[in-house]
């Protein structure tokens, strides 16, 4: 007989494909269903999870008002190399 | 009868190249490598790529999108180089106890949020930009690649030349680091 049994590591690995859209099937997928009852840490850490999920689409980057830069230079680089060829 | 002109791009024409399109190229590739520095030297090799190539430049299609497709192409370059390069930072790796349990002091608590409130909060996003900036390099370019630019597991693979297992490794160590940052920083302040 198979045994049920999954850790929290592994449970929060299967959360992490099925926040990406490859959801745990057979076997994989009753362990985790299990394992939800029996960790309420692994319940929290989906939702928490989730969010971050959230926020990594959300926010971006850095912020694009950064973006001003030395223009001149690289013209002068253009220029040069323009010459040269 | 005029048929489009056939003459490659001179000084004035890629100068104004710069004039009009850099500033955008910039903000562009700080978006997808999270550094000036680097941004503003993909953007030089871009403009040097495209003068070594101006022979393959073809009027009737816009030098905007030559120009970003070259860039685009220095960015992956960039992050494939970078994953393969960088070493990763100490980050916390001990969530779990041999057995695979959480430990003690790492077991998720319930967090008491408003998800729509917190997203306008600015002070939060600051604090979870600055999670995020916490993380190794090395894990950055799987996290852009997934979050930002949509890409699915596959391309990623491809892309940064990785094993399936490799990438789940990284998004689970990248999420279970800024679950406890936010947790430290924020929910158990």
């Amino acid at each position: 007989m198979k045994k049920l049994q999954v850790s929290c590591e592994k449970a929060t690995v299967l959360i992490e494909q099925q926040l990406s859209g490859l959801p745990p099937k057979g076997m994989r997928q009753i362990r985790l269903a299990l394992h939800y009852k029996i960790c309420s840490g692994c319940l929290h850490y989906y939702r928490q999870s989730k969010l971050i999920d959230t926020l990594l689409k959300e926010t971006p980057t850095e912020s694009q008002s950064e973006a001003a830069f030395n223009k001149e230079k690289l013209l002068l680089r253009i220029r040069d190399l323009m010459d040269k060829k | 009868m005029e048929s489009g002109r056939k003459d490659i791009p001179d000084t004035l024409e890629v100068s104004k190249w710069a004039e009009d399109f850099a500033d955008g190229m910039i903000s562009h590739a700080i978006y997808n490598t999270r550094s000036k520095e680097i941004a503003e030297d993909l953007v030089q090799e871009t403009f040097l790529s495209a003068i070594k190539n101006l022979e393959q430049f073809r009027f009737e299609s816009q030098p905007k999108t030559w120009l970003y497709s070259i860039l685009n192409n220095k960015i992956k370059d960039y992050h494939r180089i970078a994953f393969k390069n960088k070493t990763s930072l100490p980050v916390s790796d001990s969530f779990f106890s041999n057995d695979g349990h959480w430990e003690d002091s790492e077991t998720p608590m319930k967090w008491e949020i408003q998800e729509e409130n917190l997203l306008d909060d600015a002070t939060f996003i600051n604090i979870f930009t600055l999670c995020k900036n916490k993380l190794p390099e090395k894990w950055f370019s799987v996290i852009h690649l997934k979050y930002q630019e949509n890409r699915s597991p596959t391309e990623i693979c491809q892309e940064l030349e990785i094993s399936s297992s490799n990438y789940w490794q990284i998004i689970h160590r990248a999420k279970l680091n800024l679950r406890k940052c936010l947790d430290t920083h924020w929910f158990s302040k």
